[in-house]
């Protein structure tokens, strides 16, 4: 696809139609499902399904010094078990292509250009239906995610937790239970720092600390050194229902993203686990094995992504957000370009 | 096998030309780990030649807003306290190379020197979970303060005075 000056894509992705059930022009306090409530009392596990618009806008702030073309690659996301994408645009000044990466079938909005100026933006719209999910059954293929990338590689501390925790146990159920619970007593989800984790499995379990990224590194370090095959999923985290107001924005960098996975029990059965969650969230600490909040939305899976067309950078840790390059170099987040993220609360179906 | 492996291991680390500072660890009131690591020129640069006055070690990626915002509070401080007496250094923890050090230094133009850091054995001994994170070094060579989040301009001078002895 490639068409100049302000070029719209509608309604691209298939998936649920969400247009008949939304909600306008309603005021605080919020609704979950049609009967208007007060905030304080909307259970955060009674809430179903959050209906979403999403802008995603990546602007052109600086134009680099060194170098001439400007390629972002920014994530767009897909329907599947847990989420209804519908009603995709994209407005860009520019030529662009929307492309898949076939590993993980990651897709992506591909703008390389010259003309890009400073201030030009590229906005990426679209709604949202988010859905709690459990167990999901799913034909996929297992082997790639048997594969840990270098920031998961175990060590022999972690090797000997590992087997201490799951001791004789078979089941990968049980296994993914045992470590999923080790992990929340053994780690402190760290609040304090606003900066960007690197998800390091073995510095994780060394400083006993993280944030999602870190976590979930360590999930799948040891259970993939279990044999059991680990899920990456990337997103943005929204407000609990229990906090939501209507709208909010997000800043699209390392610091606004968070992820979750999903192990492999076998007979096509994926467990999603949300580790961090709950370990913020104590009230919640059963929920997270094999449960996922609607409070959120995927935009990629995998880590150590190769994008389409390739990046000539290494390889992605993981893709939430926009990655842009010149000849090669990543650019400066914050002085190149910016990614910010609004939402709109549509509805809360319970 | 295990103890061929230990011997593989230990001679790695004996032939690395990086190995200096191996087994240091960051420790408030201790010296830091220092390494040989690469500026923007390709030029191997030893931390500890640098290291002759108070200084400031910004370890940072070109991922995060910010960690952008604090080059620039970097660079306020670079011109306030000035290069006599006070040494700020970066460390990009994306860069294997000069290519991107350099390229970082030109388009968010500053002067003072930036090492490539994408090398566990700097990250591990400076204990980089996360960036931004900024250490403070006194004239006696020792760790004054170590400063895992965000900062605000007045924050970064009181600790830049303290190592100053101002």
């Amino acid at each position: 696809m490639k068409r100049r000056d302000f070029i719209k894509l509608s309604a691209v992705t298939a998936g649920t139609v969400i247009g008949g059930q939304l909600l306008s022009g309603y005021a605080e306090p919020l609704h979950a499902g049609n009967s208007s409530v007060q905030k304080t009392i909307i259970s955060d596990t009674a809430v179903k399904s959050m209906d979403l618009d999403i802008s995603y806008v990546t602007e052109v702030i600086n134009r680099p010094k060194l170098g001439n073309k400007i390629e972002f690659w920014i994530p767009l996301p897909q329907s599947d078990y847990g989420q209804d994408v519908t009603h995709l645009s994209i407005d860009s000044p520019v030529a662009f292509n929307i492309n898949e990466e076939p590993v993980y079938r990651n897709r992506m909005l591909y703008v390389g250009s010259e003309g890009l100026k400073e201030g030009d933006k590229i906005s990426v719209k679209y709604k949202l239906r988010r859905k709690t999910i459990g167990i999901v059954e799913m034909k996929e293929d297992i082997n790639k995610h048997l594969v840990l990338t270098e920031k998961e590689e175990t060590d022999n501390n972690i090797t000997m937790f590992v087997d201490d925790i799951v001791s004789k146990e078979k089941d990968p159920l049980e296994i993914g239970r045992k470590i999923y619970y080790a992990l929340i007593d053994y780690l402190t989800y760290d609040k304090l720092i606003p900066g960007c984790g690197l998800g390091i499995s073995s510095w994780t379990f060394e400083a006993k600390a993280g944030k999602c990224d870190d976590f979930h590194a360590l999930f799948r370090t040891m259970m993939i050194s279990k044999g059991i095959p680990v899920k990456w999923e990337q997103g943005f985290p929204l407000p609990y229902p229990s906090d939501f107001t209507k709208s909010g924005k997000l800043e699209g960098d390392c610091t606004g993203a968070h992820c979750w996975v999903s192990f492999y029990i076998g007979d096509d059965k994926w467990v999603p686990v949300d580790v961090s969650e709950a370990d913020k969230r104590e009230d919640l600490r059963d929920y997270f094995f094999g449960n996922l909040s609607p409070n959120r939305f995927k935009v990629s899976s995998g880590r150590d992504l190769i994008l389409s067309p390739p990046q000539k950078g290494d390889p992605l840790n993981t893709f939430p957000f926009t990655h842009a390059e010149t000849d090669g170099i990543p650019l400066i987040y914050g002085h190149h370009f910016r990614n910010v993220i609004n939402y709109e609360l549509l509805n809360m179906g319970t | 096998m295990k103890i061929i492996r230990y011997l593989l291991v230990f001679f790695v680390f004996l032939l690395s030309p990086f190995s200096d500072a191996y087994s240091a660890k960051l420790v408030v009131g201790e010296p830091p780990p220092t390494f040989t690591l690469i500026d923007e020129n390709g030029k191997k640069v030893n931390f500890d030649d640098l290291l002759d006055k108070p200084a400031v070690i910004y370890f940072t990626h070109n991922a995060c807003h910010y960690c952008t915002q604090i080059i620039a509070m970097l660079k306020r401080a670079d011109k306030k306290f000035g290069r006599e007496d006070l040494r700020i250094m970066g460390v990009n923890v994306m860069a294997k190379d000069q290519r991107l050090v350099h390229a970082y230094k030109e388009e968010l133009g500053f002067i003072f020197p930036m090492f490539a850091g994408n090398r566990s054995d700097v990250l591990k001994a400076y204990k980089i979970y996360y960036v931004p994170k900024l250490i403070f070094i006194d004239r006696d060579k020792k760790v004054s303060k170590v400063v895992g989040h965000y900062i605000h301009q007045p924050e970064l001078e009181a600790n830049i005075k303290e190592i100053m002895g101002q």
